[in-house]
């Protein structure tokens, strides 16, 4: 349910979709952390994602953090509002989406 | 709604429904057994009362049933302290029995019940807690905003228990205004990241008028999942988040369970119901399944939110509409099965059918039958369900009249059909109160009368054959047969001149519009109480009598059948017509010899038979047909309530399960016709209601009686 994509020019731009919620997360948590091995830029397109739980936001979140202690930038595509709000309802929103509005 | 979010409203119903079932239970249970709490009861009990009410608490957080679970809380505070061994007090029972009657309005209202009319009970409970000294709770009551900070910690494998923080999170936001913080601290790096554990904490702040209790309440459906704290903080603000903008086109309901075909890219528009509504945030996924996410048609669905079945995996929760589709399914089998067993008319001058086919015939017909009677059995209910309604009511219509009264209850346990328990609820009820009302005497007038004075009520059940008998029996004053005739007569319901029997006239308060009563109370007295219980029995094929001795009190006594679906019947025929009779209610059948016949005057002939006096009654009359022609040379001798009485037919045909149908769901209730079925080859005959015959049918005229030698039965 997901693709890596190198385009010519940065960022990485990594595509999860499907289900991400406990029971199904070890595939995307290898390919984030091969993301962030590479060092460069990362444009996580969750536009695919229909099914999201507290476990996949975390991961989302542990990438987020760890990607922005590496320096590395880190962007999103389809983002919905399901996602946002889901987030919101954890007090996660802002910390893996950034502000409203900011994920694009 | 996508097909996603349908599933997961399906889903939600279902879990709710679950939740409405079993906390109804567990009030019901709160009302059979609070009352013992008076009489010292054991640790036990009170350690089962206190676990009701937790489990009830704990649910309802679930679902945000935020007074719901204050109250219950209070109540379960109060059971707290009892659970220590400190002796309830009646103020006491009393609270906790208003707040069980609480507790089932607000379970009525669902999520909109409002806090305030509860808050003198929360009062009072918190009074009991604290041993009847005023003001110890007075902090947790006030009605002063406060800032409640409650720290979430869930157990790193909660999720794969089918629960999810957001879950529990959102709920809180029912309670006031809240702020969210999502803490780190323990997230370990992605690469040693297990993605099925839970690292993050959450800080909560709500500002709310209710006692940290309560809000940490929401958490105790996850019992050992996630470790809460709660405390109220001072100098503290809450702030919520921003209204989150919906994209336009959006239903507004943030939808992260079932993320469907919502744009990710489209500009802001209105912000949504979701975020917009107050107080604060409402969560996304607050009344998701486990998971938070809806499953998706191919994957394993995940484990609703459902609390733990108390009664274990070894039974199943089904609605009564899945029952009652079986239920007709099984009816039409039972037709379809006679049918076959009647053979085809058409096959007149063919081969009779093989032995084989025959065997093949009566198997179906026994496999029929068992089938019907396991469906039947499904829907039965142990009568206890009726009973336990008792003691609370007798608990407090006794004291409005300042009687003393004793309940004692037997074969609780006695099964009933579902349909027919729903049915017995208001006779028994009215039953009850009659013998309250009437029946039972103050203690001054008991020990007046040399009786103890604490009056005994006993209600009973016990199953006979294909019937159960229910006694309703007090040993109060009794009927006053003087009284009764009296009343009767100057009602016009009797002959000046007649002469009755005891038993006859204690039948006259069953006629309609009769009551001795000289006051006419709340409870019962009013005149239309009896018959009206009468009739209610008599329509589902049941029987009601009564017995009464002056001076020693009441027995009322209903037999009613186990089952109004299927009954045994005997096809017989007059008056040229097919008719049924359930076969339990015909105690013989002999052909007639004219010299056994004699008039009685006044009174229906009777005929003589084991040296007994039977009357004979004009059936073709009573039900309304045409009289015309000899009545038919076959006496069946039926049990009409107790009495014996005997009805002339023409032939006795055969004996077959018959389909009940009620004629009430089609047309007007007919007298002396309990229902009708259809028989094998499709036509429809009457079911006849034995115990209403000797009310409805004239006797016999002698003059009418020309015997004929009865057909080949």
């Amino acid at each position: 349910m997901m693709s890596v994509e190198v385009l010519d020019s940065p960022p990485l731009v990594i595509g999860l979709g499907g289900a991400l919620r406990v029971g199904e997360l070890g595939p995307s948590r290898v390919v984030l952390v091969d993301a962030l091995r590479t060092g460069r830029p990362v444009c996580l397109d969750v536009g695919s994602v229909d099914e999201l739980d507290s476990a996949g936001l975390q991961l989302l979140f542990a990438f987020k953090t760890e990607a922005g202690r590496a320096g590395q930038a880190v962007t999103w595509q389809g983002v919905r509002h399901a996602h946002r709000a889901f987030a919101r309802s954890i007090g996660l929103d802002v910390l893996v989406f950034g502000a409203d509005g900011a994920a694009r | 709604m996508n097909p996603t979010d349908e599933a997961f409203a399906r889903i939600q119903a279902q879990v709710y429904q679950t939740f409405l079932e079993e906390a109804s239970e567990g009030i019901e249970r709160l009302e059979q057994q609070l009352l013992h709490l008076r009489d010292g009861a054991p640790l036990e009990l009170v350690g089962e009362l206190f676990r009701v009410v937790h489990t009830i608490k704990g649910n309802a957080g679930g679902f945000g049933l935020a007074t719901m679970v204050g109250l219950a809380h209070r109540m379960e505070a109060y059971l707290d302290v009892l659970r220590g061994g400190v002796a309830a007090s009646s103020d006491g029972v009393e609270a906790l029995l208003e707040g069980t009657d609480a507790l089932r309005v607000l379970l009525d209202a669902g999520p909109g019940a409002p806090p305030e009319p509860y808050e003198p009970l929360r009062a009072r409970l918190e009074f009991a807690a604290a041993g009847g000294v005023e003001g110890a709770h007075e902090e947790t009551s006030t009605a002063a905003p406060h800032v409640v900070r409650l720290t979430v910690a869930p157990a790193a494998d909660m999720l794969t228990f089918g629960l999810d923080p957001s879950m529990l999170i959102g709920e809180v936001a029912r309670f006031g205004p809240l702020e969210i913080r999502c803490e780190a601290a323990a997230l370990p790096s992605l690469a040693e990241l297990d993605p099925d554990r839970i690292y993050l904490t959450w800080v909560l702040l709500v500002e709310t008028i209710e006692p940290p209790e309560n809000v940490a309440g929401m958490f105790d459906i996850a019992g050992d999942s996630c470790v809460v704290t709660a405390a109220i903080v001072e100098g503290v603000t809450v702030t919520p988040p921003p209204p989150l903008v919906a994209p336009k086109g959006s239903e507004g309901e943030p939808d992260a369970a079932g993320i469907g075909e919502e744009p990710a890219e489209t500009p802001p528009a209105a912000p949504s119901a979701a975020s917009s509504g107050a107080p604060g945030v409402r969560a996304t996924l607050a009344a998701a399944p486990p998971g938070s996410t809806a499953p998706r048609p191919a994957a394993p669905a995940p484990e609703p939110r459902v609390p733990p079945a108390p009664a274990g995996f070894g039974s199943l929760r089904i609605s009564v509409d899945k029952l009652d589709s079986v239920m007709n399914l099984v009816d039409e089998l039972v037709i379809l099965s006679s049918a076959l067993a009647e053979g085809d008319p058409d096959a007149v001058g063919r081969p009779p059918p093989s032995r084989r086919h025959r065997d093949r015939l009566v198997r179906l017909t026994r496999i029929t039958r068992s089938l019907n009677e396991a469906v039947l059995r499904m829907r039965s209910l142990p009568i206890g369900q009726i009973f336990n309604r008792f003691p609370r009511m007798i608990h407090d219509i006794s004291a409005r009249l300042g009687k003393e009264v004793r309940l004692e209850l037997r074969g609780e346990g006695t099964e009933l059909d579902k349909t027919l328990m729903e049915r017995l609820g208001d006779p028994m009820i009215h039953l009850v109160r009659n013998s309250l009302d009437h029946g039972l005497e103050t203690p001054e007038d008991r020990l007046a009368a040399g009786k103890p004075r604490t009056g005994v009520l006993t209600l009973s059940a016990e199953q006979r054959g294909d019937h159960v008998v229910i006694q309703v029996s007090d040993d109060g004053r009794g009927l006053h047969c003087d009284r009764i005739l009296a009343r009767a007569r100057a009602r016009g319901l009797v002959a000046p001149d007649a002469r009755l029997t005891d038993a006859e006239i204690q039948r006259l308060i069953l006629a309609p519009g009769f009551s001795t009563a000289e006051q006419v109370t709340d409870l019962s007295g009013r005149g239309v109480g009896m018959d009206v219980v009468h009739t209610t029995i008599r329509d589902f094929g049941g029987e009601l009598s009564v017995s009464s001795v002056a001076g020693q009190g009441t027995t009322i006594t209903l037999r009613v059948p186990l089952t109004m679906a299927v009954i045994e019947g005997q096809l017989v025929r007059f008056a040229g017509q097919i008719w049924v009779l359930p076969v339990p209610t015909i105690l013989e059948c002999v052909s007639i010899e004219a010299g056994r016949f004699t008039a009685v005057p006044g009174r229906a002939p009777v005929y003589e038979l084991h040296d007994q006096s039977v009357p004979v009654l004009d059936l073709r009359r009573g039900l309304g047909l045409d009289a015309d022609g000899p009545p038919g040379g076959l006496l069946l001798v039926l049990d009409a309530a107790g009495r014996e009485v005997g009805v002339l037919v023409e032939q006795v045909l055969g004996r077959r399960q018959v389909v009940v149908k009620r004629l009430e769901q089609h047309a007007a209730r007919v007298p002396g016709l309990s229902g009708a079925t259809i028989l094998g080859d499709g036509s429809v005959v009457f079911i006849i209601d034995a115990s209403a015959l000797p009310d409805l049918c004239p006797a016999l005229e002698l003059a009418d009686l020309v015997t004929a030698p009865p057909r080949a039965a």
